[in-house]
């Protein structure tokens, strides 16, 4: 084993890549989708311009936590400005391109990250409010926190609580987030229709039209300011 | 306890301070790198911070790290010549080079405003310096000057203790 055999097992894949205006280059950085982070170099008439593309951007809109916020902690680590979901920094000369470059990369990661862990400290406070409006209506030891449920394939269904009284409250919070989104989907469709039954997915902020419609094929889609009343209602 | 503010580093950094008595034992850690940690006292003999030495086991690294509250503050690193780090973006504004080769400090008022905006944990900005040989003493030296401590001569014997010297022929380092 050499240096030079090991560069080429560690950058098999192309890394840099003319495109329109410049080149794009992958980093060995990662967004949390396990995806590299891309960072696009255009010669300037002094030095070099680095940006991310919209990279970190776009992975906090698949999550649905897209907004200019995402972006403060990583502009303030790395020295490097944000505007219009986009990472960018200057580089004077051919010397600093590469600290730029490090930079842009490592800030639209942490940026992406950022968003991650909002959507996750969302869906806690979310599941943390769903117990409160439950446990004001419902004795606590008729609430399940992080129940299973058999769907019909066989297969064990996490959910958020299910509630049991006369029949079964089957509830999963939801948000604007693929994963999340598909998990609710899968879940419900595969426990089926069963009038001792009903499914719930919760939701707080707003959800895109398409994703309400595929939820609404399989459970109530109730928002968690009615959710109350669904509780009220259903017992 | 609260983190330390940036005044209060500058104020603790101003102030005078003396090393606390010799150099304790150095202590290897995991078969590798030797470390010890030596107290830094106040004008009224309390201690509130310590300078972290640390060397590879190989002997060809020194480098001293200045804890003021459980936070890092300073640190100065001896590396060899034929070694070049690139530097933080934001050294940058900072009028740093973009590349460093060699000894170098990661210096206090640098990271000011990178600590207040960021808090304790990182010093991303390096700065060289002229030190030409790898022993401990030159980076005490160095971090003495920076950090205004006060070394009286019979603290100047810093160096690793002589089976550190033994180990690193023993393994070919």
């Amino acid at each position: 084993m050499n240096c030079a055999e090991l560069d080429s097992l560690l950058t098999r894949t192309p890394r840099c890549v003319e495109v329109e205006g410049g080149v794009r280059y992958a980093t060995q950085c990662l967004y949390p989708s396990s995806d590299p982070v891309h960072i696009f170099i255009a010669q300037r008439h002094s030095g070099y311009r680095v940006t991310d593309g919209g990279g970190a951007w776009r992975n906090a809109q698949q999550i649905g936590r897209a907004s200019e916020g995402i972006f403060d902690a990583a502009c303030k680590r790395y020295s490097v400005k944000a505007g219009g979901g986009i990472i960018v920094a200057d580089a004077p000369d051919g010397d600093w391109l590469y600290p730029a470059a490090l930079a842009v990369a490592n800030a639209s990661a942490m940026a992406a990250r950022a968003a991650l862990e909002a959507s996750e400290r969302a869906e806690k406070s979310l599941n943390r409010a769903i117990y409160e409006t439950l446990s004001r209506h419902i004795p606590k030891h008729q609430i399940a926190r992080n129940y299973e449920f058999r769907g019909r394939s066989g297969h064990m269904w996490p959910l958020d609580f299910a509630v049991m009284r006369k029949g079964t409250m089957l509830i999963k919070s939801v948000s604007q987030n693929g994963n999340s989104i598909n998990s609710n989907y899968a879940t419900f469709g595969d426990i089926g229709d069963n009038p001792e039954l009903s499914k719930i997915s919760i939701f707080d902020g707003e959800l895109k039209q398409d994703s309400a419609a595929l939820i609404r094929q399989v459970a109530a889609l109730v928002p968690i300011g009615a959710l109350e009343f669904t509780v009220l209602n259903g017992l | 306890m609260a983190d330390p503010t940036v005044e209060e580093v500058d104020a603790f950094i101003e102030g005078y301070k003396t090393l606390d008595g010799f150099l304790p034992d150095w202590e290897q850690s995991f078969g590798w790198d030797w470390n010890t940690r030596w107290g830094i006292l106040d004008l009224h003999g309390r201690q509130q911070a310590e300078l972290v030495f640390t060397i590879n086991a190989a002997l060809t690294h020194p480098s001293i790290c200045a804890i003021y509250r459980k936070k890092l503050i300073y640190r100065v690193d001896i590396v060899p010549m034929t070694e070049m780090k690139p530097n933080d973006y934001g050294a940058l504004a900072l009028g740093l080079p973009a590349y460093v080769t060699g000894p170098h400090t990661h210096p206090w008022p640098e990271h000011r405003e990178f600590v207040r905006l960021n808090g304790f944990g990182e010093l991303p900005f390096r700065k060289a310096v002229d030190i030409v040989d790898v022993q401990f003493i030159r980076a005490l030296e160095v971090a003495s000057a920076d950090l205004n401590i006060h070394v009286e001569p019979r603290q100047r014997e810093c160096e690793p203790p002589r089976q550190a010297a033994l180990f690193a022929d023993r393994l070919g380092l």
